[in-house]
């Protein structure tokens, strides 16, 4: 696939931000549906990151990877949408003792991405997040913890309950 | 530590599952974004250059190429009809009056007529021949490069004129009609009337002698039709003879024999298009007052060609009748979206198996209704409740083979090599080859999946092979010769409305495109 001519795209030239959707759909769908509860919301994160990215590409300074600041986009969309839907907190609140006891899945069966975002939805929107962040875009608990704008601690505690209900729910589709 | 290294090994297992992991939104996505963004700013000529400048310029060039070829044709008509008006004007020249003989310059040899009047002098008038003698003289001395006539009565002038005298006092005393032999040279001379010889000096007397050349003396053409009104115009002029003499810058125009027309033409056709067609609703099948459950609408124009071959004949200078055939490959790319609830599915007997169940619907495809069926399974351990909705969204493609019979009227308006040409009439399509796949499947329920190798099933209710249509095109037609012409011409077609045997209307389509052809005429 060819490589999407962001000065056009800045131009507002529609062929080329066809091009640039068609480049990097694929990817930020599967990153929007990793934070979304259903695929019609994670469709609408999707719609709405590009609509963003497109206005805010003049901003782009060229440092980093591009990429890598797309997806920033779409995640920060994502997290948006998720603090929308929900009108209480996002992070849920669940008793450590409640998967302390859970056994270590059998991760020798390789698991398909899209079985595995299935099982993501099923985990509480905050864990969702958390996970997400840590594990899959490699944020840092501060990082995680201003994102979020949360504590460090709280975003430690996050993620580990949030492991511990997602290899319960993956044990139980290994086992299915 | 050993937490640690489970959850290093978790990370680890869930990073590598989604390793480059892409998947598709739903097919009409852009259209929903590009809603979104503002609207695109005019393009600056010089992106207008930088995409279709050379385009442009090669459009450009062939017309001015066309152009220079109807001017050029424009002027060598223009010319011939000057020449024709000319020799028409020589002609009426010929039957002059007295009063209208032409008055030429006297001892100005450079202005030598071009239609001249031959004088036949009589023998008693030996004054005026020797004054006409010496000017001839003086003439030919001045001027002898002067062109000469492709008959002449002598070589030289002098000769020429005594030969003239001779033969004129020698012919016979009553007019005879001039003929076409007469009006080929000489013999003018012979039917010289001695009633009119003896006029001459009043032709002296108007200067016309004195101008006479001795070659133009010899050059005697008559124009056939005028005979006769040259006789009786000579019986009762006063002048010795009038005739025309023919002017030494005459145009001969080679011409072939004219083969007339036949007004048969055939022409090969190719019509790029866009295939356009509206949203239609798809319904469940066997529903009384159906509930509309699927959104059906061809994902975007469709792009294609149809080829033809047609025989045309021309009724009259400007209408014709044309016919012939045509073939079309047509690929329609659909996207239906299901919206059913889980409780309308019927279950699917699966002893020991996965809840499974199959969703109806009737499709409307280009050739008929089509009833599919969706089988899909608990992919979970969770069945989705009664009410739950399941969405699918199917991408279908249906490919066509279509042969057309064109019956049109065909109107050629204007003159000359490029003329406007009007088309309209019906179209009949015979579909020789339908088929239909779902070539793009996926649920909204997370909870469902299709079932593996008969997750869906088509069949057609009773397809329609033969569909009536139109055809209406405008354009241009170029001859560039007798037999070979070419057009050009915005073309739109479409089928006439259509229902299956539940009376529902199925899809019309509308193409929009340009008809290219070449035609050779007979």
């Amino acid at each position: 696939m060819t490589e999407p001519n962001l000065q056009a795209c800045i131009r507002g030239e529609r062929k080329a931000q066809k091009a640039f959707f068609e480049h990097f759909k694929g990817k930020m769908f599967a990153l929007c549906l990793r934070y979304a509860n259903s695929r019609e919301d994670a469709e609408d994160v999707l719609q709405e990151g590009f609509v963003k990215v497109f206005r805010d590409l003049q901003q782009y300074s060229g440092a980093g990877n591009f990429e890598g600041w797309v997806r920033k986009i779409f995640v920060n969309t994502a997290l948006q949408q998720l603090q929308k839907q929900r009108r209480g907190p996002l992070l849920v609140e669940l008793s450590e003792q409640d998967f302390a006891s859970e056994p270590e899945p059998y991760l020798g069966e390789e698991v398909p991405a899209k079985n595995m975002i299935r099982i993501l939805q099923k985990l509480p929107p905050g864990f969702r997040t958390v996970f997400n962040l840590h594990v899959l875009e490699g944020y840092s608990h501060p990082e995680i913890a201003e994102i979020l704008n949360i504590s460090v601690g709280t975003s430690k505690s996050q993620l580990l309950r949030a492991k511990a209900h997602f290899r319960a729910l993956l044990e139980g589709s290994l086992t299915a | 530590m050993e937490k640690n290294i489970q959850d290093e090994r978790l990370d680890d297992y869930v990073k590598g599952s989604f390793d480059d992991y892409a998947e598709d939104p739903a097919t009409d996505m852009w259209e929903r974004i590009e809603k979104q963004l503002p609207e695109e700013e005019p393009k600056p000529v010089w992106y207008a250059w930088r995409h279709f400048g050379w385009p442009m310029v090669a459009v450009l060039v062939i017309l001015i190429l066309m152009a220079r070829l109807v001017c050029v044709e424009g002027y060598y008509e223009e010319k011939l009809q000057k020449i024709s008006a000319q020799q028409d004007q020589a002609a009426q020249n010929t039957t002059p009056t007295p009063s209208a003989m032409p008055s030429f310059p006297i001892n100005d040899a450079s202005k030598k007529p071009t239609v001249g009047t031959k004088i036949v002098e009589p023998e008693n008038t030996s004054a005026a021949l020797q004054k006409t003698d010496l000017k001839a003289k003086n003439i030919l001395q001045k001027q002898p490069q002067a062109p000469t006539p492709p008959t002449k009565i002598a070589k030289h002038g002098e000769n020429k004129i005594e030969a003239n005298k001779k033969q004129a006092l020698q012919a016979p005393a009553s007019p005879k009609p001039l003929n076409n032999d007469v009006a080929q040279g000489l013999p003018a001379a012979k039917s010289a009337d001695p009633a009119l010889i003896s006029a001459v000096p009043q032709v002296e007397k108007q200067g016309a002698s004195a101008t006479l050349q001795a070659d133009s003396l010899a050059a005697v053409t008559i124009k056939t039709e005028k005979q006769r009104d040259f006789q009786a115009l000579a019986q009762k002029s006063p002048l010795l003879s009038v005739v025309n003499l023919e002017t030494p810058n005459t145009v001969t125009i080679p011409t072939k024999k004219y083969k007339e027309a036949s007004g048969w033409y055939m022409g090969l056709f190719v019509t790029p298009h866009y295939t356009v067609e509206k949203t239609k609703q798809a319904v469940r099948p066997g529903s009384i007052n159906p509930r509309r459950l699927f959104i059906s609408q061809q994902e975007r124009p469709q792009v294609s060609s149809d080829i033809s071959l047609r025989v045309g004949k021309k009724i009259n200078s400007r209408f014709a009748i044309e016919s012939g055939l045509g073939y079309q490959h047509l690929n329609r790319k659909a996207t239906h979206l299901a919206r059913f609830e889980y409780r309308e599915g019927q279950a699917i007997q699966n002893p020991g198996g996965v809840e499974s169940r199959s969703f109806d619907y009737d499709l409307n495809t280009y050739s008929g209704s089509a009833s599919v069926t969706l089988r899909m399974e608990v992919s979970g351990s969770d069945a989705p409740a009664a009410l739950e909705r399941v969405g699918a969204l199917i991408t279908s493609r249906e490919s066509l083979q279509i042969l057309q019979v064109p019956v049109l009227g065909v109107a050629r308006l204007g003159q000359g090599r490029m003329k406007a040409v009007l088309k309209a009439g019906v179209l009949g399509s015979y579909l020789i080859k339908n088929s239909f796949e779902i070539t793009e499947n996926r649920l909204e329920n997370n909870k469902l999946r299709f079932r593996g190798q008969d997750g869906y099933a088509v069949q057609f209710n009773r397809p329609q092979h033969f569909i009536w249509g139109y055809q209406l095109s405008a354009g241009a037609e170029f001859r560039l010769t007798k037999n070979l012409s070419f057009s050009a011409a915005p073309t739109l077609s479409g089928d006439f409305q259509r229902k299956d045997p539940q009376q529902g209307r199925l899809p019309g389509q509308m193409a929009v495109g340009v008809n290219l052809g070449v035609g050779w005429w007979f």
